[in-house]
């Protein structure tokens, strides 16, 4: 018997050997700054951003998988733990690292087991295979083990046990796990009553795999895609059908990436925070409930009421018309003409088929209330998100290919001046500052829609007047030059001679330059005086005059296999 | 469905030792084993003493893989189930339930329910409320309700019968059995779950 503890001491002080042996290893590893693909830490960027902003990297399924891989080959390697305790751990932590690595520092590894429900018995670690933890909780020579889930015995080796030493029979451990992946399941616990040990993964996927194949492949991508959900620094990408990648960001630790806009490989643009769309300068909430880009939002609901409603001169209720006759009552009694809207007696003596401009020599203006105003106000928003939305496209699709034509009779024309004139790069540059700059303008108006009297809840009204006047200041310049440099570069994609060409790229390289600061000028309004005045905290993607990140694809990790520590990636 | 044969050694061992646990189960109409009922009796030293309460209990088809769904017949005046249907609040019969915990155990922790209830974890609002506010008054109820409801001894013996009947025992039996027990409901519905 005291020979016997002896012998576990030693095995004790043989594992805390490993640790230490383990733990050096990763300070070394982190001297190279090697760290795992789901972190949120920063790689090193390409050598041509010179820009501070976010990096993007997409990730296919594969790499996502090898990477998954490193991360819990490293976990399990540094606190010398199991697969499906290391996935545990992991996703504790919501897949960093770092955490991983500094609560190590701090609490110790029991601690940090403890502090995400793994449990481990010191035991195990000691222990050569799952057949000498059974024997532990079977009497001597017994050779047959009563599973307490169906009361039914079996032989040792129709049975498993889990890290705890719980012990039941393979069909019923089956049958609980297939429930619990269609319970939404990722990591199984032990099926005895308030048992919290994790189960093995090797073992689950055995014994789903003999009987429900369906089940192990859902949980199998399940396991894989937990960690793009647990993480703030990744998320799928959202094209629809799915092009299978998912987007990391990494920042500079501010927290500003959170807001950035991507563009993945697969051609999809979107705002990183809520998956929608880009739409910045307008912030996700308000974007959200202007709803315009899915239907079903405030702007549809809006339209109706404008496209199929008049509004009663006396009390500005929306009426909709149902028959033929013009001649319309209110429910406050007011009668009124549905053609013009104007009110009317109740023998409808009125004339409106004359065009008469407002304020001309008509009769006294009807004093107008808050619904009336309401109406108006959206239409004077919408009117202009529309017009905007539809020059952009416009300017993209009739004036992209003109603007492609020119630039190649550029290059060819011999008879141009060759100083900067034949550079065939300046179009297409001030068409890409234009488009822009186009999409810029509809989202400005979304938020203003919002912002100015639109019941957001704002503190300080003095300064947010100052504010607003400073906002529509620079987004009226912005459209003014808009237009200008749309006019520009309309006319100079027509065949002109080689004056009228000097001309255009002058005024267009000017109007490029303006644009842009104006645009970057309405951000930084926006930022730093419009979204502090909230009450509810709100923020925008940074301005950046190129738009949305490209993101770049991910290089796929050179190994998989578990337990070598990973090659440095640079 | 039903793994038929862990519920029958469950009905087996539950009955066994009935008369110490104070639970015990029965099919609910002979037919079928997905569909049982429960009895138990009211722990002493509470409100609930000397009363018997009547348990339905449904086994769903992943049972012991998910958890048998439990409601009491009986009226009973308690925080934690429902004065009007006899919902149950309790953890195991909904996300803490394991497949080792058995229609026994849970019956017992029914039973223990009835000595120590959860009131800041109410199914009865209201009397979740009396319970915290007017302690005497909601132990005055719920002695009422066992008296009305749970011991059935002043009630006549059609009732009774009819009682019995509901519960899915053949009636010519339920007759012999309360002539036996000199119209004793409660150890009549002992005779006939024993079988």
């Amino acid at each position: 018997m005291d020979g016997s503890d002896d012998e576990c001491c030693y095995y004790y002080d043989a594992v805390d050997s490993d640790g230490d042996e383990e733990e050096e290893e990763e300070i070394i590893m982190l001297d190279e700054d090697d760290v795992g693909l789901l972190d949120g830490a920063a790689l090193p960027p390409p050598e041509e951003e010179v820009e501070h902003r976010a990096i993007c990297w997409a990730i296919t399924k594969e790499s996502l998988a090898a990477a998954q891989e490193q991360d819990l080959s490293m976990v399990m390697n540094l606190v010398n733990v199991e697969r499906h305790n290391a996935r545990a751990l992991l996703a504790h932590h919501r897949w960093k690292m770092e955490r991983i690595y500094d609560r190590l520092d701090m609490m110790g590894r029991d601690a940090l087991l403890r502090d995400a429900g793994v449990v481990v018995l010191p035991e195990k670690s000691s222990s050569s295979g799952s057949s000498m933890a059974m024997a532990k909780t079977n009497p001597p020579g017994s050779v047959a083990v009563t599973c307490n889930v169906c009361f039914e015995e079996y032989p040792l080796g129709s049975v498993s046990a889990m890290d705890c030493g719980h012990c039941f029979c393979n069909d019923c451990w089956t049958e609980y796990f297939a429930a619990a992946v269609s319970d939404g399941s990722k990591q199984m616990r032990c099926m005895e009553v308030k048992c919290t040990a994790i189960c093995d993964e090797a073992v689950v996927r055995l014994l789903l795999h003999g009987k429900h194949p369906g089940a192990a492949a859902r949980l199998d991508r399940r396991l894989l895609e937990a960690c793009v959900e647990a993480s703030d620094a990744v998320r799928w990408c959202p094209s629809a059908p799915h092009c299978g990648r998912a987007i990391r960001v990494d920042g500079g630790g501010g927290g500003e990436e959170r807001y950035a806009e991507v563009s993945c490989p697969c051609g999809a643009v979107f705002c990183f925070r809520c998956g929608g769309g880009a739409h910045s300068p307008c912030p996700c909430p308000m974007w959200d409930k202007w709803g315009a880009m899915r239907g079903g939002g405030e702007v549809d609901n809006l339209k109706w009421i404008v496209a199929n409603t008049k509004s009663c001169p006396k009390c500005s209720k929306p009426i909709e018309k149902n028959g033929g006759c013009n001649h319309v009552t209110c429910t406050c009694g007011q009668h009124l003409c549905y053609a013009c809207g104007a009110a009317t007696g109740t023998l409808y003596m009125h004339i409106c088929n004359r065009y008469k401009e407002e304020g001309g020599g008509g009769g006294v203006k009807v004093e107008m209330t808050a619904g009336g105003r309401q109406r108006l106000r959206f239409m004077h928003y919408y009117e202009r998100f529309e017009i905007h939305t539809e020059s952009y496209k416009e300017e993209q699709g009739k004036l992209g290919p003109a603007i492609d034509a020119l630039a190649r009779r550029l290059e060819a024309d011999a008879t141009l001046p060759w100083s900067g004139t034949r550079d065939a790069r300046w179009p297409s540059a001030a068409h890409r500052r234009l488009l822009r700059c186009r999409q810029v303008l509809p989202r400005s108006y979304v938020l203003a829609y919002y912002m100015f009297g639109g019941g957001a809840a704002t503190r300080r009204e003095r300064e947010e007047a100052a504010a607003q006047n400073r906002f529509e200041d620079l987004q009226g310049q912005l459209e003014h030059h808009v237009e200008v440099l749309s006019r520009t570069l309309a006319a100079a994609a027509r065949p002109a001679d080689a004056a009228e060409v000097v001309k255009a790229k002058r005024d267009a390289d000017n109007l490029a330059r303006v644009v842009e600061g104006l645009c970057a000028g309405m951000y930084r309004c926006v930022q730093d005086e419009l979204l502090p005045l909230l009450v509810e905290p709100m923020n925008i993607a940074a301005y950046h005059p190129d738009g949305p990140a490209m993101a770049k694809e991910f290089p796929p990790a050179t190994s998989v296999t578990g337990g070598a520590p990973p090659a440095t990636r640079h | 469905m039903v793994d038929v044969s862990r519920v029958q050694k469950e009905l087996t061992e539950c009955n066994r030792d009935r008369e110490v646990s104070g639970v015990s189960i029965a099919l609910h109409d002979g037919s079928t084993i997905s569909h049982l009922t429960g009895t138990i009796a009211g722990p002493q030293g509470t409100p609930y003493e000397g009363g018997t309460f009547v348990i339905d209990i449904r086994l769903p088809g992943g049972y012991p893989f998910e958890p048998p769904k439990m409601q009491f017949i009986t009226k009973v005046w308690h925080p934690n189930i429902s004065s009007q249907n006899g919902a149950i609040c309790l953890d195991i019969l909904k996300d803490q339930w394991s497949p080792a915990l058995t229609l026994k155990t849970a019956l017992l922790s029914l039973q223990a329910l009835l000595s120590a209830p959860a009131p800041d974890d109410p199914q009865d609002a209201v009397v979740a409320q009396q319970y915290l506010r007017d302690y005497s008054t909601f132990s005055a109820t719920a002695r009422y309700w066992t008296e009305a409801f749970a011991k059935n001894s002043s009630t006549g013996m059609e009732e009774k019968v009819q009682k019995l009947v509901e519960m899915g025992f053949p009636e010519d039996m339920v007759r012999s059995v309360l002539k036996s027990v000199n119209g004793d409901e409660n150890m009549a519905l002992e005779k006939l779950c024993s079988g």
